[in-house]
């Protein structure tokens, strides 16, 4: 009876990993208040609603618990699967490969009941939550799949057009969704199966390749930690492409690194890396955000003018705004990875120190969130004038976050370590912008003069934030006083 | 006299290395100086002072604050009060010149991970008026550092050693090194000590330096300082403190009367069982007083460890 125990709490101990990390880590409250909002939103909308949008708010609801709940059973197993571990420990490995396998049957059949109970789609949803399960298994065994998962959800939204424009992509297609729908059954089970071939597999058993790709999905969990920082997008992507986006830092870094021409700060945001130059956004803009724009224009040039799907505008808006607002996220997140850096930086002859240091800091830093802010902009009012739809669904995302450049011109030396909540607050910061640019365009006001009201205020922050420059400690080595 | 009183007369405690020389102006003065985080004190009413030509192994617990102070005294980060004055100037109004006087090897030593070590040596060269070439191709051959792969890939100790190179590649005044071989294989600490040992003879650098290894603080640092309690608890050559410290056992009126007689200082205190108690005591002839010991009172001679652990408390 106690060997059985025993065995059980072993069990229990592997499952208990990711509670215990979070519990270590940081305050359960948002996760406590989260929960009762997402218990207690259905039934509100019930009442204020109707029931069908009850019904709706809790299938979604349960969806995001399942997932979250899912996704972090999912990457600390990976994240358990220790090479060394896998070779030493008794049992280790055919537990871990046991567990992530029920795991992924749970999530996949506990979304799929909840479709069933409220659409009567419980085999379709299992072919697509189980596949979508799947690739995500697949992209934490290799983080640097995520990066091609992410095109593809570019990709293929972008390619519909194409479908059906193209008669025999049209009739498979179709072929497809009638085969599925006629008898779901045939889809499902082969889902099944193929988790159950794959999961196990992605388990791994120890060994020098063991070891590499245990280091790299263990720097990929950190980096979500550290939200937008370069760090993420290393994880995340393969090498070659990265040194690609890297190449214009390291073309400058060649050109410049060893001049003595130019402000020795601009010198030392070089030296500090492509998180804090304009370089590394270069690079991002150049290698990632310019092939999303192709990809979305060859897609849309199947369109006749006019025929954009309501609300693609504001998908593309607030994809390209994530490229936009990533110097609000990365900026604090690469200052305080460096913030050793900079310790030896302020002692070479010539560093700016205490206010100059702040003033050219905040000048450097908003120089690059205006030069990102004016290429997102640009980009997207052009798109905007070739489909022919409103500019301001197409510029209200850049208008409500152009006052966000106030969060650059801050105290640095009081900068805590970047976290997801403070990457959260900046996306929430843009979105609750853009909602009041899009309620004052609503009720009838100009563009023209929504762009005066955004750049008097962004002005009047910075002005407030100049003076407060004066009375904040130097702000390197970022982060001391945090 | 207390402890406190001898740190902040270091070189006056009659046992000082250069006694007989005029004191030179002090290449590192720290008055009064309370630091730390928040509302937690580290540092607290320090006083400390670094002779040109000193070398200090600088000896405290973990958390003492070696790392708060070594970072205070370059100016890295803001005391609470006091005063930290560097070459005579005041540390936060540093002129270019005297940086340029300053050499830091930080505890981490992987820094610019995303560089070269090549590329790295070529920037810190674009800003300092001074930069001996021959010393920093010396060392990187001599110790085998890839000068074409990134930072990130070499190993600990290279990481450790490319820092060094940087920190001394200037010839500085002041070198101050924050843990320095702590990746560093017997090997590697032996090069290192040697290249430090030559920086002082040939240049009179005046360095400081904290490590937990004492084995290297005995082999190089011709004078010590305990950190304990948010102060320099003790500062004095190490081979005269060595052999001036003693440790004194038997009951309180027999160490009292004991330290009395021979005018002993008493450093530290502490009670043992039966009531007995234990005092580290230094004096000016330690073989004499150890040669002193009656039948109920040991004195016997301390090693570095016994003093780090006394005085460290």
């Amino acid at each position: 009876m106690s060997a059985a125990v025993s065995h059980l709490a072993a069990w229990q101990r592997m499952l208990a990993v990711p509670w215990q990390q979070h519990r270590n880590r940081a305050s359960m409250w948002p996760l406590v208040v989260l929960a009762v909002a997402l218990v207690a939103l259905p039934p509100l909308l019930g009442v204020l609603v109707s029931p069908v949008v009850a019904r709706d708010a809790a299938v979604v609801c349960w969806i995001i618990v399942v997932i979250a709940v899912w996704v972090s059973i999912a990457l600390s197993l990976m994240l358990q699967n220790d090479p060394v571990a896998a070779r030493l420990v008794p049992g280790h490995v055919s537990r871990l490969r046991i567990l992530l396998l029920l795991s992924w049957a749970f999530a996949t059949l506990a979304i799929s009941l909840a479709f069933g109970l409220a659409y009567g789609l419980a085999a379709q949803a299992i072919i697509f939550v189980g596949t979508g399960l799947l690739l995500v298994l697949v992209a934490m065994r290799w983080p640097g799949l995520w990066l091609l998962w992410w095109l593809l959800s570019w990709a293929l939204p972008s390619s519909v057009p194409w479908w059906e424009r193209n008669e025999p992509a049209r009739v498979l297609l179709l072929s497809g969704v009638h085969q599925v729908a006629a008898q779901p059954l045939l889809g499902a089970i082969p889902t099944l199966v193929v988790g159950v071939l794959v999961v196990p597999w992605l388990v791994q058993r120890g060994g020098h390749d063991h070891v590499r790709a245990h280091r790299r999905r263990a720097r990929w969990a950190r980096s979500l930690r550290t939200p937008s920082s370069f760090e993420q997008y290393q994880a995340q992507m393969p090498g070659s492409l990265w040194r690609l986006i890297h190449a214009p830092y390291r073309f400058w870094l060649s050109r410049e690194g060893s001049r003595q021409r130019g402000g020795i700060l601009q010198r030392a945001l070089l030296l500090l890396g492509p998180g804090v130059h304009w370089t590394g956004y270069v690079g991002m803009a150049l290698f990632v955000a310019a092939p999303m724009l192709l990809l979305i224009c060859v897609g849309l040039s199947y369109l006749e003018p006019g025929q954009l799907p309501d609300g693609a505008m504001l998908g593309m808006s607030i994809g390209f705004g994530m490229v936009a607002i990533g110097v609000l996220q990365q900026a604090p997140t690469a200052l305080h990875q460096t913030r050793r850096e900079q310790a030896l930086l302020m002692l070479v002859p010539g560093m700016p120190r205490g206010h100059a240091l702040n003033l050219q800091l905040a000048r450097a830093l908003a120089l690059q969130f205006i030069g990102t802010w004016l290429g997102y902009a640009v980009v997207l009012l052009a798109l905007a004038s070739w489909l022919r739809v409103d500019p301001i669904s197409a510029i209200a995302l850049p208008l409500g976050a152009l006052p966000l450049l106030g969060l650059l011109w801050c105290d640095w030396s009081r900068q805590p370590a970047p976290s997801p909540a403070l990457a959260m607050r900046t996306a929430l910061f843009a979105a609750a912008g853009g909602l009041v640019v899009f309620a004052l365009a609503h009720v009838g006001m100009r563009l023209l003069v929504l762009g005066t009201i955004t750049l008097g205020l962004t002005l009047a922050i910075v002005a407030w934030r100049r003076r407060r420059l004066r009375r904040w400690p130097q702000a390197w080595p970022t982060g001391r006083w945090a | 006299m207390n402890t406190a009183a001898a740190a902040r007369r270091p070189d006056t405690a009659g046992l000082a290395l250069h006694a007989a020389l005029p004191a030179p102006e002090p290449s590192v003065e720290v008055e009064d100086l309370r630091a730390g985080y928040g509302a937690r004190t580290v540092l607290d009413r320090l006083d400390w002072q670094l002779h040109p030509g000193q070398v200090v192994g600088l000896l405290g617990r973990n958390g003492a604050g070696k790392t708060t102070l070594l970072e205070t005294l370059l100016g890295l980060r803001e005391p609470q009060a006091g005063s930290v004055r560097v070459f005579g100037q005041p540390v936060a109004e540093l002129a270019d010149s005297e940086r340029a006087r300053v050499g830091y090897v930080p505890q981490q030593s992987d820094l610019f991970e995303w560089l070269t070590p090549e590329q790295m040596l070529a920037y810190f060269r674009s800003f300092y008026p001074r930069w001996n070439s021959a010393k920093v191709e010396g060392l990187m051959s001599r110790w085998e550092i890839e000068r074409d792969k990134p930072i990130a890939r070499l190993s600990g100790g290279q990481r450790q050693r490319l820092s060094i190179v940087r920190a001394l590649a200037h010839d500085p005044d002041l070198l101050v090194l924050d843990e320095p071989v702590a990746s560093l294989d017997p090997a590697g600490r032996r090069d290192f000590l040697r290249e430090l040992v030559e920086q002082v003879i040939e240049r009179g650098t005046t360095v400081v330096f904290s490590t937990h290894i004492l084995s290297d603080l005995e082999r190089v640092a011709f004078n010590v300082a305990f950190l304990g309690g948010g102060r320099i608890a003790l500062h004095a050559p190490l081979d005269a403190l060595i052999e001036s410290c003693l440790r004194v056992v038997g009951t309180a009126a027999e160490v009292e009367a004991w330290c009395a007689r021979h005018g002993a200082q008493v450093l530290t205190r502490s009670v043992l069982a039966h009531g007995r108690l234990q005092a580290l005591a230094r004096g000016p002839a330690g073989d004499a007083l150890a040669s002193a010991a009656g039948a109920t009172l040991s004195v016997e001679r301390v090693t570095l460890e016994d003093l780090f652990l006394e005085l460290t408390r």
